[in-house]
């Protein structure tokens, strides 16, 4: 896809380049975090566990693929900015945006791979589980960012980084509270 | 069998609230196709899908609310807890029914007021959506085999899911501009035009179809319940029959 733009102009038109990049985000972020529990085998948990109880389980995974989802967001960002001119006007509030969307997806998206794993751990039941869940994020996430591209005043976006934050909030307490129920289950 | 039996008992078929919820119907449908209602601009004589389609949104966060509630009970208690699962699933069931009719009614309004069944607008992409997160609970419940262990998770789901359902339906379209009355800077109905008989006749449709829902739920959870100890007495019958033959 990338080529294929490339191949018309190097600048985007920045609709498409903000639809593009947030496409980017919300994908490389599901493919981080969807295998969150796949790797665990039989043995594995059993050792967890003797170890450790569920809710610092959920709580080092929710820390590891927020963190990890994060830092692979601002790669991105980088090689996406090199690759397309970026047309960001306010990068420091872009940047604080996709932080606080892509944690957000990383926590929705562990608790979803956890709810997935604990059903049979099929792969595709994460997706249909996040997705309809990561979309009221995405939403504000994109119109928060486009006043950020468009270098409008701070206060536009204020509603959205707070509902943003407020929603990640919720969803590591309710994953925090819950996670202990699923992990016997 | 005694009045208070027949009107008081939430099995009878003449429980008290459900003669009511009939005689609000009846009232609503009768009254909500005939009733004047204020002459406006595009809207004409649509705005009676007041009547009928605000109350399925209605009725759907209620059901949902209540759905999100008994998965609550069934994660924390200790005793019943089939019974909270079953009302879980069927509370969620008639909430995503509500929530297609509402879509459906809503088309029918578009397509005569806005000129499509359907627009690209925040509301109504969120309810699809909406629709879409609760399919997936359906989905979820579909694919786990063990009983005790498909009550847990998807329960687990339903929490999990409330709080983002919320946000999408009742949060965001308000920050965005919509076509649809009562966001984005557009007015509800209320502001302008509903005039006492309209309210009385949107409130008795609010109330009448909210106790249809739950009487069709009720009735869901109790076909469940007796198909559950049929199951369970055939369970044990048979095993005694092995017992036996060991």
């Amino acid at each position: 896809m990338y080529y294929s733009f490339l191949g018309q102009s190097s600048a985007l038109n920045p609709f498409v380049w903000l639809s593009v990049y947030w496409l980017l985000l919300t994908f490389t972020t599901f493919n981080t975090v969807a295998k969150a529990f796949l790797g665990e085998t039989a043995g594995r948990v059993l050792l967890y566990g003797t170890l450790v109880s569920a809710e610092s389980l959920i709580l080092s995974k929710l820390v590891y693929h927020m963190g990890l989802s994060v830092i692979v967001s601002l790669v991105s960002w980088l090689l996406f900015g090199i690759v397309f001119d970026s047309p960001v006007q306010d990068i420091a509030l872009f940047l604080l945006i996709q932080t606080l969307a892509v944690a957000g997806f990383a926590a929705v998206i562990t608790m979803s791979a956890g709810i997935a794993y604990k059903a049979g751990g099929n792969f595709s039941l994460s997706a249909i589980l996040s997705f309809p869940i990561l979309i009221p994020l995405i939403i504000m996430a994109v119109k928060a960012s486009k006043a950020a591209m468009d270098g409008l005043d701070r206060s536009v976006s204020w509603d959205e980084l707070v509902l943003l934050a407020a929603l990640n909030v919720i969803t590591v307490a309710v994953s925090y509270l819950l996670f202990p129920y699923l992990w016997k289950a | 069998m005694s009045i208070h039996q027949t009107f008081f008992n939430n099995r009878s078929p003449l429980a008290w609230w459900k003669i009511a919820s009939f005689l609000l119907l009846l009232f609503v449908v009768l009254k909500g196709f005939t009733s004047n209602v204020p002459r406006l601009p595009i809207l004409n004589e649509t705005i009676r899908n007041l009547y009928f389609h605000v109350p399925m949104w209605f009725g759907m966060t209620a059901f949902l609310l209540v759905a999100f509630i008994q998965a609550i009970l069934y994660l924390s208690s200790k005793t019943n807890k089939q019974l909270q699962d079953i009302r879980s699933v069927e509370y969620t069931n008639m909430g995503l029914c509500f929530g297609v009719l509402g879509i459906l009614t809503g088309m029918v309004w578009a397509k005569s007021t806005w000129g499509a069944y359907w627009t690209p607008d925040p509301k109504l992409n969120a309810a699809a959506i909406g629709m879409l997160i609760y399919s997936a609970y359906i989905v979820l419940r579909g694919s786990i085999q063990d009983e005790e262990q498909r009550a847990r998770i998807s329960a687990v789901f339903n929490i999990f899911a409330f709080p983002a359902f919320v946000s999408l339906v009742y949060i965001l379209p308000r920050l965005t501009d919509s076509l649809h009355p009562g966001n984005g800077g557009n007015p509800g109905f209320n502001s302008y035009d509903r005039d006492r008989d309209m309210n009385i006749l949107f409130y008795s449709s609010g109330l009448g179809f909210i106790l249809l829902g739950v009487w069709i739920t009720t009735l869901r959870v109790r076909l469940r319940t007796l198909k559950l100890k049929r199951e369970q007495a055939l369970d044990s019958s048979s095993s005694s029959i092995l017992d036996s033959n060991q």
